[in-house]
């Protein structure tokens, strides 16, 4: 009768198993991430430039005569033709100017701050005297969803549209009203309900990121 | 990163309770709410292998993945971290709190696939928290989970079951309390200051 | 059992989510659009199908010390590669869906299924009891977020349904009405499907 211990009874196997399994696992995981990295980090850079061509596209409207959705849909011509990455330095942030026919017209910034579960991220277009906003996309945030979370949706970002939000470098202050209020006034916005700590980190970020821009270029003599 | 780990601590309880605004930790939550006394027990183990797992799950993520540019690894090394820290736990409640670990039973082990003490983790990667946040978030959420137990299983105690019409007895009376609990706890949301 | 005994049987009498009261947190985190349902059904199918299939191919050689180790390793496995080809391929849905397809990992469902019969039965099969507990909660997830994304946000999949007349329930954007939705759900079905008195 065979009585010897097979390879699989000693107490080595199970650890070698594991082992063995988790590198066959890694090693197809490994293959699939470096497979599609290139793709991802493509996709982000688009999404990424095309918020940037939203933004400036209102302003590009009207100068142009084109409508804005033609000029978003045309990405990247439009993108190449119309939008400019500036020096880092001069504004401390990721700066993009918008030109039409080679002038520029308008500013975008890549600003952020702190929310009330982490930073948040936005990409603001201004004036080119930086005392006006043209629009606010929130790319990056990462509150409470479904309330926090919509400091993303059209209806909160869009009615920052032609705001003024600087008076020289000094911020202006802004009246936090409820979401369902009809009548807006210029200095007022509205909040989310059941999240106004985080729609007052969104204007307050906004606030202060611009009052600092500000600051540097009259400082730089720009 | 400016959001003080006290104020996280205090908002991981109320407004952004791990259990009632985030839905994670529910089965064992469901399963066990009929005790207060085991519902105490589990409570307080979850909170420790909480603090304990982000806090190593903090340190894997940032001195092992990141150096090495294998973060897409996150969740196998963030599992096996808590299921080999849940292992030592069970090990050492059954070495020095027999009364514990009969009590608990199943759901010892089970605290290894608690969804909230992963979520944790992985919540605290992607707000990006350095290490005192990350053990305030994780103590908090431990609490949070543990008065959301406590408190189902408070209610449970109280209800009787004959009034509850038959087809909601048990899951559905539950979710049901669940919901008006996490009710409430959205009126705290506007509690926690940031300045 | 046949092939279409197993899967009426994980799919629905032994539905995961409203017999077996597993997978509940995604349940109810992800049903506020039915898009964002869907996709995570299909994640969920796409792990567990290939995890059943995984686990009962080994089955054989598995050392019985190590073998909810070695559940656990393949399950993470395969829902990082659905995280993959989620951020490769649906970006949008991925921002979405966050850190709950990481989740996937947690979700009791798939350590439930591999432990009560893909461990034990033949591959083919235990495929078609993952998919079918799959599709069971998926159906589940939809239910629901036809609910929500109806009332809350007058839309399905994305298709404005009603008009601007209709004041959006904020209640069904929160986290209480998943709650009570599936409180109702569990509620009819049973009533009418087990005929619980």
């Amino acid at each position: 009768m065979e009585n010897k211990t097979s390879f699989f009874d000693k107490p080595v196997w199970p650890v070698l198993f594991v082992l063995i399994l988790s590198l066959v696992f890694v090693g197809i995981l490994a293959v699939m991430y470096r497979a599609s990295e290139p793709r991802i980090k493509r996709q982000q850079r688009e999404a990424y430039e095309k918020t940037i061509l939203s933004l400036a596209a209102d302003s590009l409207a009207s100068l142009s005569g084109l409508q804005a959705q033609a000029l978003e849909s045309d990405y990247p011509t439009s993108f190449k033709n119309h939008i400019g990455a500036l020096d880092e330095d001069n504004f401390a942030r990721k700066a993009f100017e918008v030109k039409y026919d080679g002038t520029p017209i308008a500013y975008v910034f890549d600003v952020g701050g702190k929310g009330l579960w982490g930073t948040m991220r936005a990409l603001v277009a201004t004036s080119l005297d930086l005392q006006t906003l043209l629009g606010l996309n929130v790319y990056d945030q990462s509150e409470t969803p479904g309330l926090g979370g919509r400091i993303e949706e059209e209806w909160f970002t869009s009615q920052f549209k032609g705001k003024p939000i600087l008076d020289n470098s000094s911020p202006i202050e802004f009246e936090m009203v409820p979401e369902g209020q009809k009548e807006i006034k210029p200095q007022q916005l509205r909040q989310i309900t059941g999240a106004t700590i985080t729609s007052k980190a969104v204007v307050d970020m906004i606030r202060g990121e611009l009052a600092q821009i500000a600051k540097s270029r009259t400082e730089e003599g720009k | 990163m400016e959001i003080s780990a006290f104020l996280l601590f205090w908002a991981a309880i109320f407004t952004s309770n791990i259990l009632l605004t985030n839905f994670l930790g529910m089965c064992s939550y469901l399963s066990v709410s009929k005790e207060v006394e085991s519902s105490l027990g589990l409570g307080i183990a979850v909170s420790f292998v909480l603090v304990f797992t982000t806090a190593l799950n903090w340190l894997a993520y940032h001195y092992l993945l990141v150096p090495f540019h294998i973060e897409y690894l996150q969740y196998i090394v963030f599992i096996i971290v808590i299921a080999a820290f849940v292992q030592l736990l069970e090990l050492l409640i059954e070495r020095f709190t027999p009364a514990l670990y009969y009590s608990l039973g199943i759901f010892l082990p089970l605290i290894t696939v608690n969804c909230a003490i992963f979520g944790v983790s992985l919540f605290m990667v992607i707000r990006n928290y350095n290490f005192l946040q990350s053990i305030a978030y994780g103590f908090g959420s431990g609490l949070g989970w543990l008065l959301a137990i406590l408190m189902l299983a408070g209610l449970r105690g109280k209800l009787r079951e004959k009034m509850v019409p038959a087809g909601l007895r048990g899951t559905g009376i539950s979710l049901i309390i669940t919901g008006i609990m996490a009710l409430a706890f959205v009126g705290f949301s506007g509690i926690a200051p940031i300045q | 059992m046949t092939r279409k005994q197993i899967f009426i049987n994980s799919a629905f009498t032994e539905n995961a989510v409203w017999k077996q009261i597993l997978g509940i947190c995604s349940s109810l985190a992800v049903t506020n659009l039915m898009l964002n349902s869907l996709i995570m059904g299909m994640g969920v199918t796409f792990a567990l199908a290939l995890s059943c299939l995984t686990v009962s191919l080994i089955r054989e050689y598995t050392p019985r010390s190590v073998r909810m180790i070695a559940q656990t390793l393949i399950m993470a496995a395969y829902v990082i590669m659905v995280d993959i080809l989620l951020k490769a391929f649906l970006p949008q849905v991925s921002k979405q869906l966050g850190p709950y397809v990481g989740l996937i990992i947690t979700n009791c469902i798939l350590m439930g299924r591999l432990e009560a019969f893909a461990s034990k039965n033949p591959p083919l099969d235990s495929v078609i009891d993952g998919i079918g507990a799959g599709f069971g909660y998926t159906l589940v997830l939809l239910l629901i977020s036809f609910v929500r994304e109806l009332f809350g946000f007058g839309t399905l999949f994305g298709f404005r349904i009603l008009g601007s007349w209709w004041t959006n329930w904020s209640i069904m954007v929160m986290a209480p009405s998943a709650f009570f939705l599936l409180a109702l759900l569990i509620w009819i079905v049973n009533n009418k499907y087990y005929k619980v008195v």
